[in-house]
């Protein structure tokens, strides 16, 4: 064992700093007698006052004095002369105190802790050692420090991440869809509903034989049939629940593996014949690939030859490549699980991205935790949660809304190729669709057991009616008889995640502890979809995570108008900084007084002369009164993202009846076909809007017929403030509006899909007055900060495409894709891990990167397996022994 | 039977900084970087009011500019699972340095933007008879040049056939041509402000129906364009109201006579106008109307066109407001006002709950429909009551009001000798201590406003519900958590102003509304007052615009 060394800034910490060795054998320094004070008194007796309960409520471990006193000396070996070492603890104390910094100590046996360092202080020795002898022997470094000590930094676990790859796999829609009985002729096999008698769910296969002879497989039909790869391990099971006798020879799994014509066999790897009857049996076969296969077949084999009678129940099938393990059965309908597609006709994976891994240590380790995006597309949201894992179902995080129970005509059903509960014909009265008690799963089949503070989430699917749509979540534990009310949110037009609130799940003393959440929904009228549901515990470590807007790339831009440097004057003949020659296009109803543009303001406006010469212009005149500048009338755009701040000048005018309309166009084709995105004030203007609030709106309008697309009542009044519009079109006709950088709606219209009349275009601003007040004028109109972008990209990411983002004790931060970490903010905690201490707990780390920006609408696209790296420091409060 | 381990939650709080160039930071206890490390985080909440203040000091620099500390920064303080405490906009910054230096950000809630804009001016309907003037003089001289002189300012009167204010206009004399008789009333909405309508009715006018009431919408003090309605004086008595195409700020009624020479010595030719108003051009909903039109609107469509109109920052949903009751008779704010001034006028007649929560969102309902409800015992909580007085006992209530014609009329309960008697102003409450003992424990409250009978009886019966909770309130401090009514354990912040709280083991054990919380990060604390502010009657009195009549002791 050799001797201790203390380092001052190592380098393992940061390799921009000079390292400092405090203990280097005698040459410059050396740690002095009494030797170090790490500082463990004060801590000691923190944790004791602890124990005993004197310290009220809550508690933060206070921070760490270190002591150590030193002696400085020159030395011809290294050639720093006593003042040169001197002055660099001097400056090293100093950097300490000034920017923090940190402590190595290298253990007798080679091990390495390090502490933070917060400030430090210097006290260099009197008498005459230094000045006549040019050592000193009495200075002593105080360093404070964060309390805990930290390790070098380990991977604590890996990934969790399965796939089922069977179809149908629990018979859960009621058909044998995929599945066949190779002896038809002799047997009848039948989908039951057979309720609790069910492994998984409430249906299974079922079959009686009586008095036949033979071989008789239960298996996959050939069109059903799961890719293979030669050498890949594999892993088939099946439940069985045979009533006696039983076959006589007993039965097995098996997978059969063809060639690509799915008929040529090319062998078989076979499981362990079972005979235990009268209940459920878990039948199953682990192997290899072989090699030419192109598809294996997964079969359960009966072999009979008694002719005896008997029954069998068939369940909760699962096979699983890559694995040579064969895990708890699952299904998209498994909490923790989802359908990859369609409810019970798709495979099905883990949901979110999770690891279960064992943290070393005495005091919560520091977490650096690498998620790498397997997507397709960017993520703007992600929630995370820490815990000691949990192995029920019951007390999971992530689950299926499908698993779950529907209430009050809910339904269990799929949307394109999204499994979901859905509830149609929605009232204005809140109903109870969805139970959070678990649908089927023998033996599982029951209320959720969390323990402690968790925030639920739900993905949901707003799909149409009028007026608001409001959802809340009511919670009881145990036996309590009241629910307690959750607080209520409303749904925004699409998909989206919604946050239910907190419940907190005390225990109970007896009986089994558990809780039920309900999903009310109150609505004039629609339809909801639930697709998935989080219970996130909040304990140990849970934050939100939201990317916001950024500006497109310049190299992207289509056009701009900066406003100033040119001469003032009408927009019309202008040309725009960037992307062409602004052109006016009006209708019937407008004036001829033109946008002008300003020298050197940066903007451009419209006077507060009113368009209108009549009063009462209705819905049906909006799209004769637009005032339509487009800049490059020629160019042509399919991907655009439009963008212009716009208000109305001054804020201060009468507010009714003088309306103003002030927006963007995009897609502009002529004055009878295009798009636009305003804001317009009160009601007057189309008659459909009842609430005399202002509104966001987009309209469209095709072969001369307008069309609201989509409205929103906003409280300030367009006379109250400046709006930023982006409005984002895509080739396949999907529309994105943005206000003030915040989604508003995400809608698709085949107008502007390919094909249709809107499918490409030139951008714009969109204009209108209206005064029925004439000699009181409506406000003029401002526009800046005018561009357009061929780049759709109009949203950061917490985790990019392909991309690699980190979470840990000191933040988030993500690769942007030029690989520079740019750092986001966390709501929430700044994550450690809870150690797995004498018992070994396992902690679960889950990560849910979301497509769309929390509380904004954008659904979710089929989401890959992230690679998750769970990686840190291990940290310690009581300083470690040499071994 | 095992011992089930009771898992706490967590007390831990952060702030978050969104400042208004859109910029995101945290302030938190566990930020590797020091300048973000915050102490003596305490934060607050009143009812009415919503999230009040929050002060906490960091460990920054004063010589530094921080970009999280530009004014108007939302600050939300958040706890365990990112569960919002409260959302304040900062206002100051103090910084101090010496030893130790530091700068300590200072936020109240976001209703304080109510009070940003000063001039906010809105008519809703306006019956107060006094604001009918004399033409202007640019009226006047004109009249003169179209020898139709004005004769006469319109006077105000109690006309106590009909028992109603009235505005009586009036021509005497006999007139020579060219000349013919007239009298204008002007009503002026102030600057800024413009009519949507007109309406009122009359009666015990002139016999001789060849005289004319017209009313015009009138765009300036010359009338040089007016939108003017034909004669409404076809009978003696009868009803007259005009929604205006225009919007202009002045307002016009015209008694006249057509025909010249005309008239007798001596002779008076009057038309008493009443149930005379004026409608802005809000275009809100009425929430009351007669034949005539609007008679009054709810407190709560107000709020939402004034929040519409001049309060960007906060938000509102027709679920966050709940439809109030009271038919409002006069709501009008000619002069330069805020929009918290509107509130507090228009809520004083039902002392509805509001305040700006969560996602700076506007909620106002009736009060006690909402919030939760929680259970104390009394020594942890360390509870405070003021206990019963005689001085806060009524079971009746007389109010002074002026009305709309100027005059000061009183209403009170049966046996008052009031202008008016009501039994609403009557508390028949057999637990109040003087009904037990049987004696009138009455007073007389004077308004501060102009009113109506019915403005006046709502205001009197409020009182006299509030009042009976003065004798209740006091003060508590729930210490790290707080239970709730289904036995749930919540951190101490989790209380709000507008929650109710039950002290299991005290006397009185009834439900006590919480109107005021003070949270403490330092110490896990949350000190409450209960059933009424500490300052109580006096708090009372002014959120109901009232005071005392004078007692003559």
């Amino acid at each position: 064992m050799s001797e201790e060394r203390i380092y001052l800034d190592p380098t393992e910490i940061d390799s921009t700093r000079l390292e400092v060795n405090l203990h280097d054998g005698g040459f410059n320094y050396a740690i002095a007698d009494p030797g170090p004070d790490w500082g463990d008194a004060d801590i000691e007796q923190y944790l004791t006052e602890l124990r005993y309960g004197q310290v009220p409520i809550d508690y933060r471990i206070p921070n760490r004095i270190v002591t150590l006193p030193l002696v400085i000396l020159g030395s011809r070996t290294t050639g720093v002369t006593f003042d040169e070492a001197r002055r660099i603890i001097q400056q090293k104390a100093a950097l300490l105190q000034r920017s923090g910094g940190a402590l190595k100590r290298v253990m007798g046996d080679g091990r390495k802790m390090y502490l933070g360092v917060i400030k430090a202080t210097l006290r260099m020795g009197g008498g005459n050692l230094p000045s006549q002898f040019g050592v000193d022997a009495d200075a002593v470094l105080t360093l404070e420090t964060l309390p805990d000590w930290y390790g070098d930094s380990q991977v604590f676990g890996t990934q969790i991440a399965y796939t089922n790859e069977l179809l149908n796999p629990s018979f859960e829609i009621g058909a044998l869809t995929g599945w066949e009985n190779s002896r038809a002729a002799s047997f009848t096999l039948a989908v039951t509903r057979v309720g609790t008698s069910a492994y998984e769910g409430v249906t299974a296969a079922t079959f009686g034989v009586s008095s036949v002879r033979g071989l008789w497989d239960f298996r996959a039909t050939a069109a059903t049939m799961v890719t293979a790869v030669a050498g890949e391990s594999v892993a088939f099971s099946g439940y069985t629940n045979v009533a006696a006798p039983g076959p006589s020879n007993g039965w097995y799994a098996m997978v059969e593996f063809f060639r690509a014509d799915r008929t040529t066999s090319v062998g078989t790897i076979t499981g362990t014949v079972t005979r235990v009857t009268g209940s459920y049996q878990r039948v199953s076969v682990v192997g290899v690939t072989p090699v030419n296969a192109a598809f294996a077949r997964c079969i359960i084999r009966f072999d009979e030859n008694a002719f005896a009678t008997w029954t069998v129940i068939i369940d909760a099938l699962q096979y699983m490549r890559s694995t040579a393990v064969l895990p708890d059965y699952f299904s998209g309908d498994t909490p923790g699980a989802k359908w990859d597609g369609v409810w019970s006709g798709s495979t099905s994976s883990t949901a979110g991205t999770r690891a279960l891994v064992s943290v070393i240590g005495d005091y919560p380790a520091r977490l650096r935790a690498l998620i790498t995006s397997r997507n397709a597309d960017d993520r703007a949201g992600m929630l995370y949660a820490i815990r000691p894992a949990e192995s029920a179902l019951t007390a999971a995080m992530d689950y299926s809304a499908v698993g779950m129970t529907p209430l009050g005509g809910a339904t269990q059903t799929n949307a394109g190729t999204v499994a979901l509960i859905q509830r149609t014909g929605l009232y204005p009265n809140w109903v109870t669709i969805l139970s959070t008690r678990l649908f089927g799963h023998t033996g599982n089949s029951r209320h959720l057991t969390h323990l402690g503070p968790h925030r639920v989430w739900a993905a949901i699917t707003r799909n149409g009616g009028a007026g608001a749509m409001r959802v809340r979540m009511d919670y009881v534990i145990g036996s309590q008889l009241a629910y307690t009310t959750g607080r209520e949110q409303t749904l925004s037009d699409g998909y989206s995640w919604v946050d239910l609130g907190m419940v907190n799940i005390d225990p109970i003393n007896i009986g089994n502890n558990q809780w039920e959440g309900r999903i009310l929904v109150n609505s004039p009228s629609g339809t909801i979809q639930i697709v998935r549901v989080l219970v996130l515990p909040v304990a140990h470590g849970y934050g939100e995570i939201n990317a916001n807007q950024i500006p497109g790339s310049p190299a992207d831009l289509a056009m701009f108008d900066t406003f100033d440097t040119d001469t003032a004057g009408s927009l019309a003949t202008r040309v725009a900084s960037l992307g062409g020659t602004w052109a006016i296009t009006t209708g019937a109803a407008v004036t001829a007084d033109p946008i002008q543009a300003t020298t050197a303001l940066g903007y451009c406006f419209r006077s507060n002369v009113p368009d209108s010469a009549t009063s009462g212009i209705t819905y049906n005149q909006l799209d004769e009164a637009e005032l339509a500048y487009i800049v490059g009338l020629s160019a042509s755009y399919v991907d655009i993202t439009m963008n212009a701040t716009t208000t109305p000048i001054p804020l201060s005018v009468p507010r009714s009846p003088n309306q103003v309309a002030h927006g963007i166009l995009a897609r502009y084709v002529d004055n009878r076909n295009w798009l636009a995105a305003i804001a317009i004030n009160s009601s007057v203007l189309i008659s459909s809007w009842t609430d005399y609030r202002s509104n966001f709106a987009i309209i469209k309008r095709v072969a001369g017929v307008l069309t609201v697309l989509y409205s929103t009542p906003f409280n300030a009044s367009a006379f109250s403030g400046y709006h930023t519009h982006r409005l984002v079109v895509y080739a396949n006709g999907v529309v994105i509006y943005y206000v003030d950088g915040v989604g508003k709606i995400q809608i698709v219209d085949s107008a502007l899909a390919t094909g249709g009349v809107l499918d490409d275009g030139s951008v714009g601003l969109y204009d209108f007055a209206f005064a029925s007040d004439r000699t009181a004028a409506p406000a003029s109109r401002i526009y800046y900060n005018i561009s357009a972008s061929t780049s759709t990209t109009i949203q950061d990411a917490v985790l990019y495409a392909g991309r690699t983002s980190e979470l840990s004790w000191q933040g988030f931060a993500r690769d942007n894709g030029s690989g520079i970490y740019a750092p986001m903010v966390i709501d929430g905690d700044n994550p450690r891990l809870p150690v797995s201490g004498a018992e070994n707990r396992l902690i679960e780390v889950y990560v849910n990167p979301m497509r769309a920006a929390l509380g904004q609408t954008l659904p979710d696209s089929v989401q890959g397996t992230n690679v998750l790296s769970v990686e840190g420091n291990p940290c310690y409060l009581f300083t470690p022994e040499p071994v | 039977m095992t011992i089930a381990i009771r898992e706490r939650p967590p007390l831990r709080t952060y702030i978050l900084a969104d400042t208004p160039s859109g910029r995101q930071y945290k302030w938190s206890k566990d930020d590797p970087n020091p300048d973000n490390n915050f102490s003596g985080l305490s934060w607050s909440d009143s009812m009415p009011g919503g999230f009040e203040a929050m002060d906490c000091t960091l460990p920054r620099k004063s010589n530094v500019s921080y970009p999280d500390m530009e004014r108007f920064t939302t600050l939300t303080v958040k706890g365990a699972g990112s569960e919002t405490l409260g959302e304040y906009r900062l206002e100051r910054a103090p910084a101090t340095s010496g030893s130790q230096v530091s700068i300590s950000p200072s936020a109240t809630g976001w209703i304080a933007h109510l009070e940003d804009d000063r001039t906010v001016s809105i008519i809703f309907i306006d019956t107060d008879l006094s604001r009918w003037t004399a033409p202007p003089s640019a009226r006047i001289l004109g009249l003169i040049g179209f020898s139709a002189p004005n004769q006469n300012a319109p006077q105000t009167a109690w006309d106590s056939v009909n028992n109603l204010p009235s505005l009586v206009m009036q021509v005497t004399g006999t007139w020579a041509s060219p000349t013919t008789p007239r009298c204008e009333t002007w009503y002026d909405a102030g600057a800024g402000n413009t009519i949507a309508m007109v309406g009122g009715s009359f009666a015990g006018g002139n016999p001789d129906l060849a005289w004319n009431l017209t009313d015009s919408l009138v765009l300036d003090t010359a009338a040089t364009v007016n939108e003017a309605s034909g004669d409404w004086y076809t009978a003696q008595r009868g009803n007259f109201g005009h929604f205006f195409t225009a919007r202009y700020r002045y307002v016009r009624l015209a008694w006249f006579y057509g025909a010249t020479p005309a008239g007798t010595d001596g002779g008076v030719y009057v038309v008493n106008i009443q149930n005379l108003r004026i409608i802005g051009s809000s275009g809100i909903p009425a929430a009351t109307a007669d034949s005539i039109g609007a008679t009054g609107y709810l407190a709560t469509e107000i709020m939402k066109y004034v929040l519409s109109t001049w309060c960007s920052s906060v938000s509102f949903t027709d679920q966050s407001i709940s439809p109030s009751s009271f038919s409002i008779p006069q709501a009008a704010y000619t002069e330069k006002t805020t929009a918290a001034a509107i509130l507090a006028d228009v809520n004083s007649y039902e002392l509805n709950d509001y305040g700006v929560w969560d996602n700076r969102e506007f909620s106002m309902y009736p009060r006690g429909t909402r919030g939760r409800a929680w259970k104390a015992r009394v020594a942890p909580s360390n509870l405070k009551e003021t206990g019963p007085q005689i001085d806060l006992v009524w079971n009746g209530i007389a109010v002074a009001y002026q009305d709309t014609d100027g005059t000061t009329r009183t209403v009170g309960p049966i046996g008052s000798g009031c202008d008016t008697e009501s039994a609403q102003l009557i508390d028949s409450d057999p637990e109040n201590p003087a009904n037990k003992l049987g004696v009138r424990k009455w007073d007389m409250l004077v308004l501060g406003r102009v009113s109506t009978l019915q403005g006046a009886i709502n205001t009197g019966a409020v009182f006299l519900q509030q009042a009976k909770l003065l004798d209740s309130s006091g003060q508590a401090t729930f210490n790290g958590w707080i239970e709730d009514s289904n036995g749930i354990l919540y951190p101490y912040h989790a209380a709000r102003s507008g929650d109710t709280v039950q002290f299991v083991d005290a006397s009185d054990n009834s439900p006590r509304r919480i109107v005021r919380t003070g949270k403490n990060d330092e110490t896990h604390s949350c000190d409450v007052d209960l059933d009424s502010p500490p300052q109580g009657l006096d708090t009372v009195l002014a959120q109901l615009n009232v005071t005392f009549a004078a007692r003559g002791l």
